[in-house]
């Protein structure tokens, strides 16, 4: 029982109060390139939260053995591992995936999203929890980044995972590029700012 | 005095034998990994070729490397275009004509195209094995409208931004001209290759 409700906490901070790209604005530049379609954010996140996760946990059990001094250099060896491997084994299995998102899989490694996780909670914490801030991190990353996917997908190519929505009307082909991504982003960071406002101000 | 200039000796030590250790253990986990998918990732890729090979010259049963060696070919425009293989394409001892791969450099990148040439010197299809091209403006060169236009043209096709084409013209795509030239000069590109090797066959 306590289990589940450290979980759920851990999942709220990761979502909503935490969430890396809403509330944290970690990791634009990966939010920006692939929320052109919803599937692309899809693989974006699951290869970023599964990084995340592995990244976590291997440097929270090595917290203890890594110096202070060279820790930036150790982290970033650890993730580009991480990285090295999904980036392969992406090209293995899921190829056509890993054509579309191209040159964003490999720059993970400097995604600050996972740096970040890595320098503030990771090196402070025991294994279990670390690796449970990378997936409700990742689940975070994931969602935020599917939402400004729709929403650009549907506007912008007119499809939905790949399926017509209106019927060959003209898309908004803005929304595909990356000032129409701007503008998505900042609506929906401005929203997420005026949900939490509100809940406050009730207090 | 002997144990505190013995100090910053032994730290660096420990920092760097860490590092090291680091690093190695990821090297072989990622090397691992590799093992694992360097042959799946091979053979997809000799999948892919072999599929867009049979699909710009479906009459064909079988496709012979020729080695080419000529190097890149510079278009009408003065851009080069590498040249990234030569198949000649055979049905039974038959050579009904080749299959040229270029990858002339589009908006994003190189556009990597597969282009089949009949024996007599004309497109018989295209197929786009790879590109990285805008999202929903570039990509436009992948719709039949644009790339049916090449099939039946001979060398030294021309693109015109507007009217009705002649007899060897094509109509590039308004607000996607790179990337839709790119396209023009990697077909133009591979059918001076086609000349080249049809005409040192017929020989």
């Amino acid at each position: 029982m306590k289990e589940r409700v450290s979980f759920l906490a851990f999942l709220k901070n990761g979502v909503i109060d935490n969430n890396p790209t809403f509330v944290q604005l970690l990791g634009m530049c990966p939010t920006l390139a692939t929320s052109t379609s919803l599937l692309n954010a899809l693989g974006m996140g699951a290869a970023a939260t599964f990084v995340l996760i592995c990244s976590n946990l291997v440097i929270s059990l090595l917290r203890k053995i890594i110096p202070q001094k060279v820790r930036i250099a150790a982290y970033i060896v650890i993730i580009a591992g991480f990285v090295t491997m999904i980036d392969l084994l992406m090209q293995a299995f899921v190829p056509a995936l890993s054509n579309s998102l191209g040159l964003f899989i490999p720059l993970i490694v400097v995604n600050c999203i996972i740096l970040a996780r890595a320098e503030s909670y990771a090196s402070k914490n025991k294994p279990l929890p670390s690796a449970l801030d990378g997936l409700t991190m990742g689940i975070g990353f994931t969602l935020a980044l599917s939402c400004v996917a729709t929403v650009r997908e549907i506007l912008g190519s007119g499809t939905i995972l790949g399926f017509e929505l209106f019927g060959g009307v003209a898309p908004l082909t803005l929304f595909a590029l990356p000032a129409g991504g701007f503008l998505v982003l900042g609506f929906f960071i401005a929203l997420v700012q005026f949900l939490k406002d509100r809940k406050g101000g009730e207090k | 005095m002997a144990s505190l200039s013995k100090k910053p000796k032994s730290d660096i030590l420990r920092l760097s034998v860490t590092l090291c250790l680091i690093a190695g253990i990821t090297a072989l986990l990622v090397a691992a990994v590799n093992a694992v998918t360097a042959p799946e990732i091979a053979r997809r890729g000799e999948l892919k070729t072999a599929q867009s090979l049979k699909a710009v010259m479906p009459e064909a049963d079988s496709f012979e490397d020729c080695g080419y060696s000529g190097g890149d070919i510079t278009s009408a425009d003065g851009k080069q275009v590498p040249i990234d293989g030569v198949w000649l394409a055979k049905s039974g001892n038959e050579t009904v004509g080749c299959c040229v791969k270029v990858s002339p450099k589009g908006y994003g990148g190189a556009i990597e195209i597969i282009v089949g040439v009949t024996g007599d010197g004309k497109v018989a299809a295209t197929q786009i094995v790879s590109m990285s091209e805008t999202s929903g403006i570039g990509t436009k060169i992948q719709n039949p409208e644009f790339y049916g236009q090449f099939v039946g043209k001979s060398a030294g096709i021309a693109g015109i931004k507007g009217g009705t084409p002649l007899k060897n013209e094509v109509q590039t795509i308004s607000g996607a001209t790179k990337s839709s030239s790119a396209f023009l000069r990697g077909v133009n590109a591979a059918l001076t290759v086609a000349e080249s090797i049809n005409g040192g066959e017929q020989k």
